[in-house]
């Protein structure tokens, strides 16, 4: 199931990359390697890890493509591909890593305030003690503005499992973030 | 509906995907359930704390040179697949070449020359097939100690 119904210049650069071209499936991936990176370092908390997977997703996605279903979004796809290698790396970890890393800009400026900063670092330290599945899924929603539909067809569940997963996800991190609750 | 039944309904209310019913019956709960209230405005100000913020980005430099990596290593695994192709032809050549009086011996029944050439066409295959692997997770491994 797609809502969000694939653009027809990517689906032009998908059918131009499937049958072996590397420059369109190069404007794919400056069109997707950033997201697949955000979520990917969210999830692994680690840059270069998540550089690695970013990478291993694309030269999978390039040697999988002609088995693309044409007319669906690559998104959710793509993702599925980065999922699966970043839940193998996190079962073979034996630590967690400390913190989630933002932007620095807020709402596009730069705010320094210390209450802000000290929200923003209480936030990534309670986001990174979740368990994956809950950060993936704060990830996908709060951080890439993904439908329901389109998380659904990112994880490959029901829309009724992206409602109450979505749910216990919000809560355990509002109990990590216990001392902004009454604020 | 308890309190329970009614935790789910509260993200559904923040991302507005309740039917008519669902949020009549949530409303209803709420109105006499000060502990939901609590947890939806809970909810409400954890959303409000994420609204603007995003997760740290690596500038454009970075992917145009990510890409160019990638690229590589595309280019280069059509490479080792040409390679293993061309092996296995030369392989095959090498084989019947070596056999090609034996197998135009008519005194050998048709059946046993045959299979005997199956049999080698298959090993050639396997041995072009493993010494594509052997390659392909060498480059892998050399590649990921020059990553580090
Ligand atoms: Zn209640």
């Amino acid at each position: 199931m797609s809502v969000e119904d694939s653009s027809p210049r990517e689906q032009e650069l998908i059918r131009a990359a499937s049958s072996g071209h590397k420059d369109a499936f190069g404007d794919l991936y400056r069109m997707y390697a950033p997201r697949i990176f955000s979520i990917a370092s969210g999830l692994l908390l680690d840059r270069d890890e998540a550089l690695d997977v970013t990478q291993e997703t694309f030269i999978r996605a390039w040697r999988a493509l002609p088995r693309f279903h044409q007319g669906s979004p690559l998104f959710p796809w793509l993702y599925t591909i980065a999922r699966n290698r970043c839940m193998s790396r996190l079962a073979r970890r034996s630590r967690d890593r400390e913190c989630v890393e933002f932007d620095d800009r807020v709402g596009g400026e730069t705010d320094h305030s210390t209450r802000t900063v000290e929200i923003r670092r209480d936030l990534a330290r309670a986001l990174a003690e979740l368990k994956p599945e809950h950060r993936e899924i704060i990830l996908l929603r709060h951080f890439q503005d993904l439908s329901y539909e389109e998380i659904a067809g990112s994880l490959g569940c029901p829309v009724g499992t992206v409602m109450s997963r979505l749910h216990h996800a919000r809560k355990a991190l509002a109990a990590g973030m216990a001392p902004w609750k009454e604020d | 509906m308890t309190c329970e039944e009614t935790g789910v309904l509260l993200s559904g209310l923040l991302d507005g995907r309740l039917s008519d019913e669902q949020a009549a019956a949530l409303n209803a709960h709420l109105d006499g359930c000060p502990h939901c209230r609590r947890e939806l405005e809970q909810l409400r100000r954890l959303e409000g704390i994420m609204k603007g913020l995003s997760l740290s980005q690596l500038p454009d430099q970075v992917w145009d040179e990510h890409w160019r990596q990638v690229y590589n290593r595309l280019e280069r695994n059509a490479g080792y697949i040409l390679a293993g192709a061309g092996a296995t032809v030369l392989l095959c050549y090498a084989l019947y070449a070596a056999c090609r009086e034996w197998l135009q011996d008519a005194g050998i029944p048709l059946a046993v020359r045959a299979g005997c050439a199956l049999l080698a066409l298959g090993m050639a295959v396997l041995t072009a097939s493993t010494v594509r692997e052997k390659l392909l997770t060498f480059r892998h491994d050399r590649y990921k100690e020059i990553q580090r």
